[in-house]
């Protein structure tokens, strides 16, 4: 940090703008979310305290789904159907998660710093272990999956087919969400390093939709846990608004180079720099 | 026993179109008010020098050291450069809200009840959320 100590503020503005658009790049192509990159990373090297880069992080994972939203939804990827009870299970969560967060670093931040470590070494882990299947069989008859009307269908364009999808083990499904949604608020984060392995996974939703899905959820999810922080105080446009802006310009380019790359090689150098950055700040946490 | 068929909501077209224009809205209203601040265009509450030697302070000793408005004290400061910026950032985080508002009226007229629940039930927590009753500002 001392190394900083005499960047001026515009310095940092560049800066910001900068990290947020590789993290949009290397995020698209590796698959994760912004916040998850930008929090631990901003919040282990830069100055900034780790209560606004949390706040900048849930912004960061907003309007990065937001941005991406409208052509999902078109597109029938993301279900509206599905995202509507999930989402309202984990914003109300997350509402939770953003006053236990500001109150915990309102004791310690080192408390909030190390637990953010613990939890990005912990996604970490989830990352290099995840499995994932393009359309999981789902067992009919989950009562909770009818009474919501959980599916649809969407066209698969490599072979023109329209795929029709339900899902199951609906309610354990609904109860991890409720532990997605307090982290997310808790931390900044925007979850789809939890979303997809839930939807896709436990709960059977063909993997273009999960993806898809869980984007979306993430900007109804944080709508509410970004509303604290913004009533708390939380928020400096100086930091928010240049990585908004350096995430979408740099998730637009990502999205562009994904055909061109191999999609592994980034995916192990992002969960690389995620291992540090979570070491980093789990060290901080200890005052290390 | 046979997977039943369910259909895609006819809402969702609606919620992205209209999610597609504001969003589009939101980002000019970001970059311009964003322009005006740090280009010195309109004069910020907290000078930016100040900022730069507080915004490493933990929240509640950067908000006593600045006197930075909470909850929804920043709309009487909407005329200085960073709480304009706020202003786009606050509409940013509304536009979920307005979506919704749509929905609403969108299940309304076509009975879906539980969606209707479920939207309505999403818009008070926004609400709750955004109204600040559990917060109090304190400040």
């Amino acid at each position: 940090m001392t190394a900083f100590a005499a960047t001026p503020w515009w310095g940092w503005v560049i800066l910001l703008f900068v990290t947020s658009f590789l993290i949009g790049i290397f995020g698209v192509m590796a698959g994760i979310g912004g916040g998850v990159l930008f929090v631990p990373l901003v919040g282990s090297f830069a100055p900034f305290s780790i209560d606004f880069v949390r706040g900048a992080g849930l912004f960061i994972a907003l309007g990065s789904s937001l941005a991406a939203a409208p052509s999902l939804l078109k597109h029938n990827l993301a279900s509206l159907r599905l995202a509507l009870p999930v989402a309202l299970i984990a914003s109300a969560f997350s509402i939770v998660g953003a006053y236990l967060g500001l109150w915990l670093s309102a004791i310690n931040p080192a408390i909030i710093q190390g637990l953010l470590g613990a939890l990005i070494l912990l996604i970490v882990g989830i990352m290099l272990n995840s499995k994932s299947a393009a359309v999981p069989q789902v067992k009919p008859g989950d009562r909770l999956a009818e009474l919501f009307g959980l599916g649809g269908s969407f066209v698969e364009k490599s072979s023109n087919q329209e795929i029709y999808w339900t899902v199951h083990h609906t309610k354990l499904g609904f109860v991890l969400f409720a532990f997605v949604g307090l982290l997310a608020g808790m931390f900044g984060l925007g979850a789809g390093w939890a979303n997809v392995p839930v939807l896709n996974l436990l709960m059977g939703a063909p993997l273009k939709v999960a993806v898809a899905t869980s984007s979306f959820s993430i900007s109804i999810t944080d709508t509410t846990a970004a509303w604290i922080y913004l009533n708390k105080g939380a928020v400096l446009p100086i930091l928010v608004i240049p990585s908004i802006g350096g995430i979408m310009v740099g998730a637009k380019i990502g999205a562009k180079l994904l055909p061109h790359v191999k999609p592994e090689l980034i995916r192990r150098l992002v969960i690389f720099v995620l291992f540090v950055a979570g070491l980093r700040s789990l060290l901080k946490g200890f005052g290390i | 026993m046979e997977q039943k068929k369910f259909t895609n909501l006819h809402e969702q077209m609606a919620y992205g179109a209209l999610l597609e224009k504001l969003v589009n809205v939101s980002m000019i209203v970001l970059f311009i008010s964003f322009v005006l601040y740090v280009g010195g265009f309109l004069a910020p509450l907290i000078p930016i020098e100040q900022l730069s030697t507080v915004w490493n302070l933990p929240l509640e000793e950067f908000l006593a050291q600045t006197d930075a408005p909470t909850g929804w004290q920043w709309v009487n400061h909407i005329h200085t450069g960073d709480y304009l910026s706020f202003a786009g950032i606050a509409f940013l985080v509304a536009i979920t809200g307005i979506c919704y508002l749509v929905l609403l009226i969108g299940f309304a007229k076509d009975g879906h009840k539980i969606y209707l629940f479920i939207t309505s039930a999403e818009i008070g927590l926004i609400i709750l959320a955004a109204a600040n009753v559990m917060g109090g500002s304190g400040h």
